[in-house]
């Protein structure tokens, strides 16, 4: 006897959902296509690399792009290919520091202060009260100078930095949620604090602020750029794009590709983004979701 | 109907543009070639241009506002206190009481004549009448005595010539035209303090402002009018200079640029001449025939490293031979595109110091440096070189090519860019890892004014955590061995010390120089570190 087919079907999850229709879209499509190769990329570096982003070919420096050097060198003779590969590595571990450091702090100090209220609530909104005080590059430059330059200072800085606007998305998003059936509910069967924010609310919660990491992801890319740029981030001879940027300053006029070539990749890392977070927003839209777009 | 654009939209016309400029942007800009340098060649000081050239048969003209930019604005207007950028621009208003020409001999200034004893104990100057200060009063003897008594106060924060000035213990005056100086020890470089000290004026200087000063008053060509405070500073001809018929040009002013945006100023003819443009720059404009580059041939200011001798490994000589041996210096003129002379001693070709075959020492030889490491018994070595963030471009990338070099030995060294204030309180207090980098000046003086002045070779205390009785003898001896024979000798004597001791080490000269139009002339270069605009002149 053949057993008779479910009558209920199982909803697919929504996260998966989402994730199915941010691939599906045009602009979700690129954004991955472009963080996906440049992960790869700086993955594979030393196996994709034509040369040793440090190496210094003496007599062969501010080269045009040729043959032997695809993109150029720079003004010590090191092949710019290889830099520019290279240099997505700081770019993408400063990113994904700031994601897992300062989205998790921002993510567990908003749900914290969202569900628990009270002088917790009022203690961590007026700390970020005192952070918005000072624009974020700012407190960039206060963290670095007390911690010294290096890719993993100026990912600690700007994680410390994004902490209170991710705090302060996560928290009303919670209290919207603080108050629902499901919440109570699962409050009556005797799940605890804990259980009760980190797996009821926070799943509930969750969509938006992936809409938010993955910004938060652009401007982390950013930041790093600019505190390069600044002599802040990494540091030389170690490629960063930022400091490619900088170094090239001096030859804009006659080597341009030594900005160029730095200058394209961190674009496209960024657009990639941005149409990876317009993507996902759309995906995680209630409105678009039941409309069935 | 109203069109809204939408998020989408705009970052596709975002993506376009950019794709679009980033097209126009490969497109091929002529490029500029270099001069090459040939493999080991050095630039000698004879291969290098000394001034702007005239047009044939030209005279100077009278008349003319020259625009010109300096990198960054004064820290302070009193013609005591050296800052950078203050020669070509504070020290317009002001004269010395004498100058060298190109071969370190004094020429008269506010000083006519003067009368050295031979055991040059005592100097007699008698100074040039009816010169007066910009103000109308007369430039006498006591204003000399005032300025030597004045650098000696704490409070006007002119360390280094002090150190010079106390060198004399009586300072007569005994008529209004004469001044006598005497001294315990012989003092044969007393003519580079002369070359170096403004004579201000006494009656404008608030002495208990120390160095913030508001008004430069001298008896210069030119009459200081104006500092706009982060913008430019305003010179105009002194009618009542002593020098009959000069300066030439009505007036001039130092303007406040950073680099790229004075050379986008010159080409647009707002400015007549930039000071060391970027050297990509230089590349291009000097073959342009609407530009003259001036490069200076002997500025006096220099580049060297400074070693903890204090600490292992860096105690150890063989380690300090082996690090300049790794230091491959004709990089550093590839990098300035042989704008830069190299050389393992600090002298310039004025200084009675300077010696071309010694200052050839320490080649480029990685073999060489690995067998003084093997030597010495010392692997793993880790040292910090810190710099001063941005005050030296080239330098620090040159610092690179050093790192990369030094790896090769097993060596890590890391380049440390620091401010200003983190540089003087590490290196002062030998608070650093390993090494300090650093400008330095009075190479092409005597030997014992960089002795008397510089931190990284003044006997102890030093930056180095150097000490060492030999090298006090020696440099007591050169500040005041008069006889020419045994200078000689004991100059020959010092250098050796140097290059084997290599506590501190030469790097390159740093080099001064400007593109100015095709239009301006006569800038002269002199021994303090600048020009001497005087001569200056603008062709209509």
């Amino acid at each position: 006897m053949v057993p008779a087919a479910p009558l209920v079907r199982k909803s697919p999850n929504p996260l998966n959902a989402a994730f199915v229709r941010t691939y599906r879209n045009p602009l979700g499509f690129f954004g991955l296509l472009i963080l996906g190769l440049l992960v790869i990329g700086a993955l594979a570096a030393p196996l994709i690399s034509p040369y040793n982003p440090v190496a210094q070919h003496q007599g062969k420096e501010l080269l045009g792009p040729s043959g032997e050097f695809w993109l150029g060198t720079d003004e010590l003779g090191r092949d710019l290919l290889s830099r520019v590969i290279y240099g997505a590595r700081p770019s993408l571990v400063v990113a994904l520091m700031v994601v897992v450091i300062g989205g998790g702090l921002g993510i567990v100090a908003g749900l914290a202060a969202g569900y628990l209220g009270g002088w917790v609530n009022a203690l961590l909104m007026r700390i970020f009260d005192a952070m918005f005080a000072f624009p974020p590059i700012l407190l960039g430059f206060v963290i670095i100078a007390a911690l010294g330059p290096g890719t993993t200072q100026v990912a600690y800085a700007i994680a410390l930095a994004v902490v209170p606007s991710l705090g302060r998305v996560a928290r009303s998003l919670v209290l919207k949620e603080r108050y629902r059936d499901y919440v109570l509910a699962a409050r009556c069967t005797g799940a605890g604090t804990g259980r009760v924010m980190f797996l009821h609310v926070l799943p509930n919660a969750v969509s938006p602020m992936i809409v938010n990491l993955a910004l938060l992801m652009g401007f982390s890319v950013l930041a790093e750029a600019s505190l390069a740029f600044l002599g802040l981030g990494t540091q030389p001879p170690t490629p960063s794009w930022g400091a490619m940027l900088n170094e090239s300053r001096a030859y804009l006029r006659n080597d341009p590709w030594m900005a160029i070539c730095p200058g394209v990749v961190l674009a496209l890392l960024l657009l990639g983004l941005n149409y990876l977070a317009d993507a996902l927003r759309e995906a995680f839209d209630p409105r678009r979701v039941n409309a069935g777009f | 109907m109203k069109r809204v654009m939408n998020r989408r939209s705009a970052l596709r016309v975002i993506g376009i543009t950019a794709g679009a400029a980033l097209v126009a942007a490969c497109t091929p800009a002529p490029q500029p070639q270099a001069p090459p340098t040939p493999a080991g060649a050095v630039p000698t000081t004879a291969a290098i241009s000394v001034s702007t050239p005239a047009p044939a048969a030209a005279q100077p003209r009278r008349g003319g506002v020259a625009q010109y930019s300096i990198q960054a604005d004064l820290s302070s207007i009193d013609g005591h206190v050296r800052t950078p950028g203050a020669v070509d621009s504070l020290w317009l208003a002001f004269d010395r009481l004498t100058t060298y020409d190109q071969q370190l001999q004094p020429q008269p200034m506010l000083a006519e004549s003067w009368d050295v004893s031979s055991d040059y104990k005592q100097v007699k100057l008698n100074l040039r009448k009816n010169v007066t200060y910009h103000t109308g009063r007369e430039f006498t003897s006591d204003d000399v005595k005032w300025n030597l008594l004045r650098v000696r106060r704490s409070d006007a924060a002119s360390g280094q010539y002090a150190n010079q000035s106390n060198w004399f213990t009586g300072i007569d005056t005994p008529d209004k035209y004469s001044v006598i100086l005497t001294s315990d020890s012989p003092r044969p470089a007393l003519f580079d303090l002369f070359e170096n000290l403004n004579m201000l004026d006494q009656q404008t200087i608030d002495i208990e402002a120390g160095p913030k000063q508001t008004k430069a008053i001298g008896t210069g060509p030119f009459v200081f009018k104006e500092w706009a405070q982060g913008d430019h500073l305003t010179f105009e001809r002194n009618p009542n200079y002593w020098d009959s018929g000069k300066p030439y040009l009505d007036g001039l002013q130092a303007n406040v640029r950073d680099i790229q945006a004075a050379t986008v100023q010159l080409e647009a003819g707002a400015l007549q001449l930039i000071r060391n443009p970027l050297v990509d720059d230089t590349a291009r404009l000097e073959q342009d025939p609407k530009y003259t580059k001036v490069l200076h041939p002997n500025p006096g200011t220099f580049f060297e490293y400074g070693l903890d001798c204090s600490k292992p490994p860096l105690d150890n000589k063989l380690v300090r031979q082996a690090l300049n041996y790794a230091l491959n210096r004709q990089r550093l003129v590839d990098i300035y595109r042989g704008n830069v002379t190299v050389g393992a001693l600090p002298w310039g070709p004025s200084s009675p110091a300077y010696d071309q075959a010694k200052n050839n020492a320490y080649a480029f030889d990685l073999d060489k440096a690995r067998s003084l490491l093997n030597q010495a018994g010392v692997s793993n070595v880790e040292v910090e070189n810190i710099i001063i963030k941005g005050s030296y471009p080239q330098q620090e990338t040159f610092l690179q090519v050093y790192q990369a070099d030094l790896a090769q030995l097993g060596v890590k060294m890391t380049p440390k860019l620091v401010d200003a204030a983190t540089w003087l309180d590490q290196a002062n207090n030998v608070k650093y890892t390993g090494m300090w980098a650093s400008g330095d000046n009075y190479s092409n003086l005597h030997p014992g004014s960089l002795f008397a002045v510089s931190p990284g070779w003044r006997v102890f205390p030093n930056n180095d955590g150097f000490q060492d009785p030999h090298w006090a003898e020696l440099v007591a001896a050169a500040n005041s061995e008069t006889d020419a024979g045994r200078q000689k000798q004991l100059y020959s004597d010092v250098n050796d010390y140097i290059l084997d001791q290599c506590f501190t080490y030469a790097v390159s000269n740093n080099p001064v120089w400007w593109i100015t139009s095709s239009k301006f002339h006569g800038l002269v270069p002199t021994l303090h570190q600048g020009f001497s605009w005087t001569n200056a002149w603008l062709e209509a």
